[in-house]
């Protein structure tokens, strides 16, 4: 799942990035309003995280053009103004959720990941499909009961693929999805994920979950 | 508690029932006088009726008189009296009321007559007039005059008497009339003094409605005296003033408390979310490799603007001690901008010094060198990179010390001077990317202040920004 995060404090925006990537999203950083509008506008992200008192174009700015421009993205503010004002004008301007400085990390992770679920329409955590039963919020996934161990980025695949389940993904729409604009990305990355994948989540003399699209992409079927 | 409303009340309705109570008994006296005269007259008038019938033949007093021309002298209701006494004091006539009793016969021969009070035969009270005279002839026609009373010939003593019963009974129901009018009066008084007194401080009841109505979350709101009241309308401009004041301090102090909450929030937003990914992947090198430096960092801003929150309050609460010393000024402000001079040439600022050798000045060194050293700091901060910084001191004619740095500031506008020296206010709002709290000038400003120096910002046509330290001219 890709993030975007609009912070002008450097040493808060690099931790919060440094966190974010470790808990399995990918993400992008953005130093100022424009620069936020810039990789807003370039990439597809799942959620965007805001600061409000930005330079050159302020956060309540960003989020209107964002609104203006019809980026789907969810955005979660996370400001230092914490009157209640503050907050009615952020969501009734677009945002999603809204969070005070200072806060406590594994939340700002837990609203996120609950940002993630309206954007697919979901509600509930655990995304099952056939034998497989994927914790978005513990991060892990079950193949008849047995848990079965996958990398940050086999998750996300994984994840990535239940969601848009039925939907063709293409090989850049993944890697948009699973790596921020900084990853140095082989050509046949997304290849080389989806066999390891595919292997970790096979039951014997069963058809592949994940099946291949030639010159369009991958997908798992919906039930 | 004491009370306009009861005070004015009493005082006008004690004044007006005096008054009243007053004006009563001194109308009921003259009334009873004019009236007791009235009976008096009345009673001479009687007296000299029967005077007039008295005559004189040879010495001889006789009296013509006839009870049924003058019934009430006998036995008719109410009964009155006369005696008719010749001068040698023998008895002439007596009215058939008296029977056998007397009057009180004057003691000497007077013309003029006298009145006394007397209780009559019959029991009752009664008024008497007693009347000295000369009898006229027998058969002189000629009336008496009574403006020339006849001297001549032997003397005649009248006494005539009535009863006063009557004539107590009339003072007696005037006394009453003027007792019910007097009350009836006061009571009118009271509701008019109570309606008078009552509409008269509406205004003021008002007013202290619109005071009681108002609370610390209300000072908005401001009094409103309408009609205007004379006597109001001061205490009502007043009272909005100050209220206008209390609401701007009440509104800085909001302003303050939110600015001080936003200035730590944010450093502590960021040591906690360094601190909680740092404890998650405490083995990442990318994570705990610049999370000391980071918490210094942090921990030096936060000390930074703590620093300057107390300096602000001290100096505001003038808790700040001042300790003045001979302070060289050319060498203070070297030593001002030895700190700036590496970040200045790294940015190609060049800076230039007007200042007097040997001027000096007897001052708090400490306070004047956190005044410069902010201003300097400021200047080397927000002027363009290649552009000048100027820094001059001179005395006036009166000896006062004017010190001025100036920079160009190309960033700032004619209505930012006016905000320069409010506490926290930076030109960009974003604060996060600041090292700067905005509270460098309003300590500046304070501390100026306690050296009874003003602080003044101004700004030229050209963008040029000159901050100007003016030492305040001792009073007389």
């Amino acid at each position: 799942m890709r993030l975007l995060i609009i912070e002008d404090s450097e040493r808060l925006r690099r931790s919060l990035a440094l966190g974010l990537k470790r808990s399995g999203f990918a993400v992008d950083a953005a130093a100022d309003g424009e620069e936020g509008l810039a990789f807003a506008e370039i990439n597809a992200y799942e959620a965007i995280v805001l600061d409000l008192m930005l330079p050159k174009i302020d956060g309540l700015e960003v989020l209107r053009r964002l609104r203006q421009q019809g980026n789907p993205a969810h955005v979660l503010i996370l400001s230092a103004l914490d009157r209640v004002a503050d907050r009615i004008r952020g969501l009734d301007l677009g945002a999603d959720d809204y969070l005070d400085k200072p806060f406590a990390f594994e939340e700002l992770v837990a609203r996120l990941r609950a940002l993630v679920r309206r954007h697919y329409g979901e509600k509930d955590p655990i995304i099952r499909c056939r034998h497989l039963e994927l914790d978005t919020a513990a991060k892990s996934l079950r193949s008849r009961g047995r848990a079965v161990a996958l990398t940050p980025l086999e998750y996300s695949l994984l994840e990535l693929l239940l969601r848009r389940r039925g939907r063709v993904l293409s090989q850049t729409e993944i890697q948009e999805r699973l790596y921020d604009a900084s990853a140095e990305i082989a050509s046949n990355v997304v290849e080389v994920l989806v066999s390891t994948l595919r292997r970790k989540i096979q039951l014997p003399g069963s058809p592949s979950l994940i099946v291949t699209r030639r010159g369009q992409g991958y997908l798992i079927e919906a039930d | 508690m004491l009370s306009i409303r009861r005070a004015l009340t009493g005082t006008l309705l004690a004044g007006s029932l005096f008054a009243v109570v007053l004006a009563g008994i001194a109308s009921s006296l003259a009334v009873e006088k004019l009236v007791r005269r009235e009976f008096d007259r009345s009673l001479l008038a009687k007296a000299e009726l029967l005077a007039t019938l008295t005559e004189q033949d040879h010495g001889r007093v006789t009296i013509e008189f006839a009870d049924e021309y003058l019934p009430e002298f006998s036995t008719a209701d109410p009964r009155e009296y006369f005696e008719l006494w010749a001068g040698d004091g023998r008895v002439v006539e007596r009215s058939r009321s008296l029977a056998r009793k007397s009057l009180i016969r004057p003691p000497r021969f007077e013309l003029a007559p006298r009145f006394s009070d007397l209780v009559l035969p019959d029991g009752r009270a009664g008024r008497q007039v007693q009347l000295g005279f000369v009898p006229q002839t027998e058969g002189d026609d000629v009336d008496p005059d009574p403006s020339t009373p006849n001297t001549s010939g032997p003397r005649a003593l009248l006494a005539v008497a009535r009863g006063t019963q009557d004539l107590d009974r009339l003072v007696l129901a005037l006394y009453g009339i003027q007792l019910a009018t007097a009350l009836a009066i006061a009571l009118g008084i009271g509701l008019i003094v109570r309606r008078g007194v009552t509409r008269g401080l509406a205004p003021l009841a008002d007013l202290a409605r619109q005071v009681e109505s108002l609370g610390s979350d209300r000072l908005a709101s401001r009094f409103a005296v309408d009609p205007p009241i004379e006597e109001l309308v001061p205490i009502v401009a007043r009272l909005n003033d100050l209220f206008a004041r209390l609401e701007q301090a009440f509104a800085r102090e909001r302003q303050f408390s939110a600015n001080v909450a936003h200035e730590l929030r944010t450093p502590i937003a960021e040591l906690k979310s360094l601190a909680e990914v740092g404890s998650r992947w405490p083995n990442d090198p990318s994570v705990a490799g610049p999370f000391f430096a980071d918490a210094l960092a942090i921990a030096d801003r936060m000390e930074r603007t703590t620093d300057q929150l107390l300096a602000l309050a001290r100096a505001e609460a003038g808790l700040e001690i001042v300790v003045r010393e001979r302070v060289g000024l050319a060498e203070l402000v070297e030593a001002c901008w030895a700190p700036f001079a590496a970040t200045a040439a790294e940015r190609g600022l060049a800076f230039d010094r007007e200042i007097a050798a040997g001027s000096a000045l007897t001052t708090d060194r400490t306070k004047l060198e956190r005044i410069l050293s902010n201003l300097l700091a400021n200047a080397v901060e927000h002027s363009p990179a290649g552009s000048r910084i100027a820094c001059s001191a001179d005395r006036d004619s009166k000896g006062a010390l004017h010190l001025e740095v100036s920079n160009l500031a190309p960033q700032l506008e004619p209505d930012d001077l006016a905000l320069l020296f409010v506490r926290f206010w930076r030109k960009d709002p974003a604060r996060t990317g600041s090292e700067h709290s905005g509270l460098g000038l309003a300590v500046a400003r304070s501390l100026a202040d306690l050296l009874a120096f003003d602080l003044t910002a101004h700004l030229s046509a050209e963008g040029r920004l000159a901050v100007r330290l003016d030492e305040v001219a001792a009073g007389p």
